[in-house]
């Protein structure tokens, strides 16, 4: 079976996840994507930087779900044998992700104006926090910063609590890492039209302001400033939150729907709430506690299969370990077994999308710092000499 | 300067906000959208927010006009349930590129507009189904909303306070970076392969996987490791070096300074060098040092501190309310909020479009519709005349 993304070639010169991420998706619906790294450290902990090294290296890099179907070369953009190397990898590619701060490329002569002059028709990603133009271009920053100015971290919490971090699925992979990825296949759809490339400028924080779209059009439409857990999705609703059962674990009704408001009144024997859904006050007090107390008398598991069977959505809140036990999500294959020659059997996260056609797969573990150095050289025609010299001048370990 | 998706034609069979949002997307980058809504008579509130406004509601035309959802988009009614209806669907998929559905697996077939039925009337054809669980597996005919999604991918229970309730993160989790987004992910890789192969294909997108999928780190420190990540106890969860601080005027301010270089950078500037060597530190120093930021933190309004902190190469930013958010000069400058001029009610503001393409940028070419504004419009292109169409609305297959 064809893989949907195959043929298409991909420089991945970013060092953080949320790079990461999105060359991983495209991976793994087929794109060939070349880690482009470091000759140093970046300071970042083990599988969320460069490509691992040494003996522990192979271990972390056979587990890392985020560069998987990648190929690592090590070249110093500093020196120009290897940007020289880079630039004919660059006249190969269709499209090249960056995560640094804007001006950086620039700097290492390796930016759009750069490459499109090599190659018109690559496509040039930035994932950026703030964006490649403003008066915050040249600020650093990380999730927690981008979900600040986004306003989403405002929103999440208790009535009256601090806001609370949604660990960093929201700007990081949410608006930067998945948009990057809708950024690159909408180019590369246009190159099918215009025959050009382009240069795609992701800012994270854009990202996060464009899914709180329906919260902005409350604003401008009404003029409705939601608050930190007051709104109808915030928790702070009987009908849409999180309780606590007899095992200490928790369990969450969504019934948005007044049919399904209907069937959970029902189910916990109290038909006479149901006239009362969007109540506040004293009488969404009786309704809260009431669920928070009937809630106790169960555990999780047992909540789960008495409502499942009663139309009632419902969820039980797992931790990471009893997700890939979940007969569900087992089902989907959303955890992957892959046999590796000395570790022996690898479980990492599967693939999201499924394609009856062009289902993505994995077909490589990630790869140690620079283990495919040589043989990408090689194909760019290098000798070994001329590999030998270009280790000597610092551009290649 | 060209829309990337000129030329594509999309069936939007979805009600509510993950279906509406990918096709938002869609329609912004050009494509030509048409929603396929049920009829419903004026007066009753529509379910699902990505339902269009009956044009005789008093404020039908407001909410239409400022719904970002569904700008770039036409409305055609079509009661699927009848066999003329369904005629008008068939036509209309012959001549489209992409069916998006949101329904519980199974409606569509039901309705005779499944993938089996419309890839045989166009073999080209890309069909994606947004659930919340998936087209098959034990859930698939669960009922669930983006809160119990969350909750069964494992992203609600690490998020919120050591020791505290999970937090809901609104619905930006599921809904839409697990739902919107994977979609159009989906399609647009259905849309490259069919340039290979010729043909369109079924694509089975499930919120669950997806969440799952953006928590690939939390699972691999789990595989690899043996390390189950707990709420309010990662980095990412809250730390003296990663938080959000409570300022003088009861705003926030928030801190990220992973990077060791960011954090010497912090302590410098807030004058205790001494916790430099500390920044991972646990017990007794790590509650020394969130006391001491709590405290100094309170000392200032949150943009002074964002004035003074911003110039010494310190992540930091200011927890924006709403308002805020869109009087912001960053998210000004990157026309995060656009305005567009309405006949009637004069500039209608909208949440503009992150995706900045330096050929192909998109556009906001034409407001929501109210239900049915173009049902005329499209049935003539199909070639039913005005006779016909009174038929169609006798038997109550338009409206």
């Amino acid at each position: 079976m064809a893989l949907a993304l195959e043929g298409i070639k991909i420089l991945d010169l970013s060092w953080v996840p949320v790079g990461h991420y999105c060359t991983m998706i495209l991976g793994d619906l087929g794109a060939e994507v070349v880690k482009v790294e470091p000759t140093f450290e970046t300071g970042l902990p083990a599988g969320l930087g460069v490509s691992p090294r040494g003996e522990e290296g192979r271990r972390i890099a056979a587990f890392n779900p985020q560069n998987r179907n990648k190929k690592s070369i090590v070249l110093n953009l500093r020196t120009p044998q290897g940007r020289e190397v880079f630039y004919k990898l660059a006249e190969k590619a269709d499209v090249i992700l960056e995560g640094f701060r804007p001006g950086v490329t620039e700097r290492l002569g390796v930016d759009y104006q750069t490459i499109a002059k090599i190659n018109p028709r690559i496509i040039y990603c930035s994932i950026s926090g703030y964006g490649q133009d403003g008066p915050y271009r040249d600020l650093p920053g990380h999730d927690a910063n981008y979900i600040s100015i986004g306003g989403a971290l405002g929103l999440i919490g208790l009535r009256d609590g601090p806001p609370i971090f949604p660990q960093n699925l929201v700007a990081d992979y949410a608006g930067g890492s998945l948009h990057g990825v809708m950024g690159i296949l909408t180019a590369l759809i246009a190159r099918e039209r215009t025959g050009r490339g382009q240069h795609v400028d992701i800012a994270m924080t854009d990202g996060v302001v464009s899914l709180l779209s329906l919260f902005a059009f409350e604003y401008f439409c009404h003029q409705t400033i939601e608050k930190r857990g007051e709104g109808l999705i915030g928790g702070a609703m009987p009908f849409y939150s999180a309780y606590q059962t007899k095992d200490g674990n928790y369990i969450t009704i969504g019934c948005i729907e007044p049919h399904f408001w209907e069937n959970i009144c029902r189910a916990l024997g109290r038909e006479d709430f149901i006239p009362h859904q969007y109540v506040e006050g004293e009488k969404r007090e009786e309704i809260l506690s009431y669920f928070r107390e009937v809630f106790r008398t169960k555990t999780r598991d047992e909540w789960f299969d008495l409502l499942k069977e009663k139309n009632i959505p419902i969820g039980k809140v797992y931790s990471i370990d009893e997700v890939f036990t979940d007969h569900q999500i087992l089902y989907r294959r959303m955890v992957e077994e892959i046999e590796h020659p000395t570790l022996g059997k690898v479980r990492q996260v599967g693939i999201a999308m499924k394609f009856s056609d062009t289902p993505g797969s994995i077909r490589s573990l990630s790869p140690l710092l620079g283990e495919h150095t040589e043989e990408i050289l090689q194909d760019l025609g290098y000798t070994e000499e001329q590999i030998e010299e270009l280790r000597k001048a610092g551009a290649t370990m | 300067m060209t829309l990337p998706l000129e030329g594509i034609r999309i069936l939007d069979l979805s009600r509510v906000a993950p279906g509406s949002h990918c096709t938002m997307i869609l329609g912004d980058l050009g494509a030509e959208v048409i929603k396929v809504e049920a009829p419903f008579k004026p007066g009753v509130p529509p379910i699902g927010s990505g339902v269009s406004p009956h044009p005789q509601d008093r404020r039908g035309e407001r909410l239409a006009a400022y719904h970002p959802l569904n700008r770039n988009k036409k409305s055609l009614v079509l009661n699927l349930r009848l066999e003329e209806a369904r005629q008008v669907f068939y036509k209309l998929a012959e001549n489209s590129d992409v069916i998006l559905e949101g329904f519980r697996p199974g409606v569509v077939r039901r309705l005779g507009v499944d993938y089996q039925t419309v890839g045989k009337i166009n073999p080209k054809i890309i069909y994606c189904s947004l659930s919340g669980y998936g087209q098959d597996g034990p859930y698939q005919f669960l009922p669930g909303h983006d809160i119990n999604y969350i909750s069964a991918s494992g992203a609600l229970g690490v998020i919120g306070e050591r020791g505290g309730p999970p937090i809901i993160p609104l619905n930006l989790v599921a809904d839409y970076a697990g739902g919107a987004l994977h979609a159009v992910i989906g399609i647009f890789a259905a849309l490259l392969a069919r340039e290979k192969t010729g043909r369109g294909q079924y694509v089975d997108i499930a919120m669950t996987d997806g969440v799952i999928s953006l928590l690939s780190m939390v699972a691999f420190d789990y595989f690899c490791n043996g390390v189950i990540l707990k709420r309010g106890e990662s980095m990412l969860g809250g730390t003296p070096f990663y938080n959000p601080y409570l300022t003088k005027d009861d705003k926030y301010i928030t801190i990220g300074c992973i990077e060791p270089h960011f954090w010497q950078n912090l302590c410098q500037e807030l004058g205790r060098v001494d916790f430099i060597p500390y920044q991972h530190a646990e017990g007794e120093k790590r509650e020394e040092m969130l006391s001491y930021f709590t405290d100094i933190f309170c000392t200032k309004t949150r943009d002074e501190w964002f004035e003074l902190l911003k110039e010494k190469d310190i992540p930091v930013a200011k927890v924006y309310s709403i308002d805020e958010v869109f009087s912001d000069p960053q998210v000004l400058h990157r026309h995060m909020a656009v305005e567009i001029e309405h006949p009637t009610l004069g500039k209608v503001k909208q949440v503009g479009i992150p995706l900045k393409l330096s050929d192909t940028s998109g556009s906001i070419r034409s407001l929501a519709p109210t239900l049915g504004k173009h049902n005329e419009e499209i049935l003539c292109n199909l070639g039913y005349t005005t006779e016909q169409i009174v038929e169609l609305r006798k038997v109550g297959a338009i409206i």
